[in-house]
């Protein structure tokens, strides 16, 4: 399998606050939101890569990047083999989509089903709307002319999905789609957006905080932590045996069906705009050592994963 | 029994005739015990929170009775009531960021719910002992800080942390009864799971009841010792949460059950999730006999024109369904 979408090394920082003249003229620096810092990964082509991370770890900022809603400040991002600039933007745009967390902000409540879901082709196109809506299993002729607010939860994600398929669209990322429904619908909208996979040839990266939905979708997993990758590879090497700490104590953290006690990690997500220096883990790590506070782990290969710790890296 | 819920019945008026939320809940809660509370959206869970607190807007129709420790709820005045919320029932609320005054800092709420836990004990309030005892609260939700905390206004924290103090406050006022509205649907897991375990530390140490509000049945089983299911505003089903969860009985449990995503089931990586077909009824036009009936796998003449009782089928274990009449 080749890779559908590579990015090497990308960074995404955002000002903290305004800096403006007077600051300026006061020698204020300005401060940045470590967003995305230093990430690597690759996407194989007809793969579901699952992005794992808590709020604010940049899981969301990743996913933005990689449709093009942002712009990284430095880093290489690659789609299909070419490099993304100016002059393949447009490609780009024509093969990605997005779908959102809440699709009742996402999608404009003035515009129909039908306008909604032409919207990325520019011009009304029943035909293709007809087309989509079948595929996400909506009725044309019961639901084109509604408007958001009349239809279900569950309804409404349908529509967000059938606005990304209906540009034949190769990658979508798909950005934790069934966090704001409920049990019943959430398994409703993950086989449905499993099928529209295996029958459209789609690649996706699928953003989520849910482990357990992340295993259920996924190919292979990223998981981040504090604007990095940490951990990342199949996913049942990495479920099975997690190897990075923060993995591990993620793992502990979910509730299940079988496990009674939780043993989640002792305190915060830190700060995006002063991380602490070396592993940005060691200060919550019940395995820090002296060179975690120093030095920033690099990525390596471990047992069919890639991992950010420096347990690993003798 | 420290909660007795009975006969509980919740309505609205509307300009098409009356609305039954709640049918007929029937509760009983002992101290020392974790109930979760679990359902789809427009269940009735949260009105069902709603109506134990008396928080339920004026135009709710009540009736039934919610008695704590032998008072009942339900037939006392408003100014009467607001002596019991806060230490003999506390709620906290699904929205952190609606549950604490926002012009107040941290520490004047917390100092004030240390005075009404002091007033209602029959001591005079010593502020001094006030604050120690808010310090204390914060330090036992491991608040590295709890100083600089307490001078904070609650838009200055997380949304963690200010789910953190509405628990701190609830530490100083020690409840008879808690009930927890999806106290971490705003949280991340890891968040999430030290505040279960605070949750079940609360419990175990000052034998606080709590009712613990959730749509995440693996949340549910982590959390309570015993499970009730709702839907469509009735009780389906009633039990110790292993049973329940090992061996669901009504249809809705086990097609609730099948439709999660949890990592228990994931023992091979082909697992299909199953999802219950249809939506949950609107209030405004629900099904005539068993309210699941037109979702259900298993329906029978019976289930659409009478609607089954709750019968207990063990001693612990209660459930409403025609397959176990």
């Amino acid at each position: 399998m080749s890779d559908l979408v590579k990015i090497e090394n990308i960074k995404k920082y955002y000002l903290a606050y305004k800096i403006g003249i007077l600051d300026r003229l006061a020698g204020r620096k300005p401060v940045y939101v470590r967003a995305v810092d230093d990430v690597s990964l690759e996407i194989r082509e007809g793969e579901v890569m699952g992005l794992i991370g808590e709020s604010g770890s940049g899981k969301t900022t990743l996913g933005k990047l990689l449709v093009t809603l942002e712009t990284p400040d430095s880093g290489k991002f690659y789609f299909m083999g070419k490099e993304v600039n100016n002059s393949t933007l447009n490609f780009v745009r024509n093969n990605v989509a997005m779908v959102f967390q809440n699709p009742y902000s996402s999608l404009n409540p003035r515009l129909s089903v039908r306008e909604i879901i032409s919207e990325p082709l520019g011009h009304v196109d029943d035909k293709k709307v007809a087309e989509a809506m079948e595929l996400v299993g909506l009725n044309y002729r019961e639901h084109a002319r509604k408007r958001p607010r009349e239809l279900s939860g569950g309804q409404v994600q349908r529509v967000a999905v059938a606005r990304a398929i209906v540009k034949n669209a190769k990658f979508i990322v798909l950005d934790e789609p069934t966090s704001a429904l409920d049990a019943s619908l959430q398994a409703q909208v993950l086989n449905l957006l499993l099928d529209l996979k295996s029958k459209l040839g789609l690649t996706y990266l699928f953003i989520t905080h849910n482990m357990a939905v992340a295993y259920y979708v996924a190919d292979r997993v990223a998981i981040m932590y504090a604007g990095k990758i940490v951990e990342y590879g199949e996913k049942e090497s990495v479920f099975r045996k997690p190897a990075h700490p923060y993995t591990q104590s993620l793992m502990a953290s979910i509730p299940k069906m079988s496990e009674k006690d939780l043993k989640p990690p002792s305190g915060e997500v830190p700060s995006l705009i002063n991380p602490p220096p070396g592993c940005r883990f060691n200060p919550r790590c019940p395995f820090a050592m002296d060179i975690c506070s120093k030095k920033e782990p690099p990525l390596i290969d471990y047992e069919g994963r890639k991992v950010a710790c420096w347990l690993y890296n003798k | 029994m420290l909660l007795k819920i009975r006969d509980l019945n919740v309505g609205y008026k509307t300009i098409f005739g009356k609305l039954n939320v709640l049918s007929d809940i029937s509760l009983d809660i002992d101290r020392n015990e974790i109930v979760g509370i679990v359902g789809e959206s427009g269940s009735g869970k949260s009105t069902l929170g709603h109506a134990i607190t008396r928080l339920l807007p004026p135009s709710a129709i009540v009736s039934g009775s919610v008695n704590i420790d032998g008072v009942n709820m339900l037939s006392l005045s408003e100014n009467a009531i607001t002596k019991y919320r806060g230490t003999t029932v506390f709620m906290i609320l699904q929205n952190p960021f609606t549950s604490l005054n926002p012009v107040k800092t941290v520490g004047y709420q917390l100092l004030e719910a240390a005075r009404i836990r002091m007033e209602r004990d029959g001591e005079s309030w010593n502020e001094d002992r006030g604050y120690d005892a808010s310090i204390n609260a914060l330090k036992d939700l491991r608040f590295p800080d709890p100083e600089v905390i307490m001078r904070k206004y609650p838009h200055q924290l997380s949304g963690g942390q200010i789910q953190r103090v509405v628990l701190a406050m609830a530490l100083i006022l020690k409840p008879k009864v808690l009930i927890a509205d999806e106290p971490t649907s705003a949280l991340d897991v890891t968040i999430q799971a030290q505040v279960v375990n605070l949750f079940k530390d609360l419990n175990r140490e000052l034998n606080t009841a709590i009712l613990f509000i959730t749509h995440d049945i693996s949340l549910a089983y982590v959390i309570s010792t015993r499970l009730v299911v709702l839907y469509a505003g009735r009780i389906m089903e009633d039990g110790e949460v292993d049973s329940v969860v090992k061996e669901p009985m009504h249809p809705y449990t086990q097609k609730l059950i099948a439709g999660v995503p949890d990592m228990s089931k994931f023992t091979t990586p082909d697992v299909r999730l199953e999802s219950i077909p249809g939506q949950p009824p609107s209030f405004m036009n629900l099904p005539s006999g068993c309210k699941f009936n037109p979702r259900c796998p298993f329906v029978k003449d019976i289930c659409k024109s009478q609607e089954p009782q709750l019968i207990k089928t063990d001693s612990r274990r209660m459930v409403r369904c025609w397959l176990y009449e």
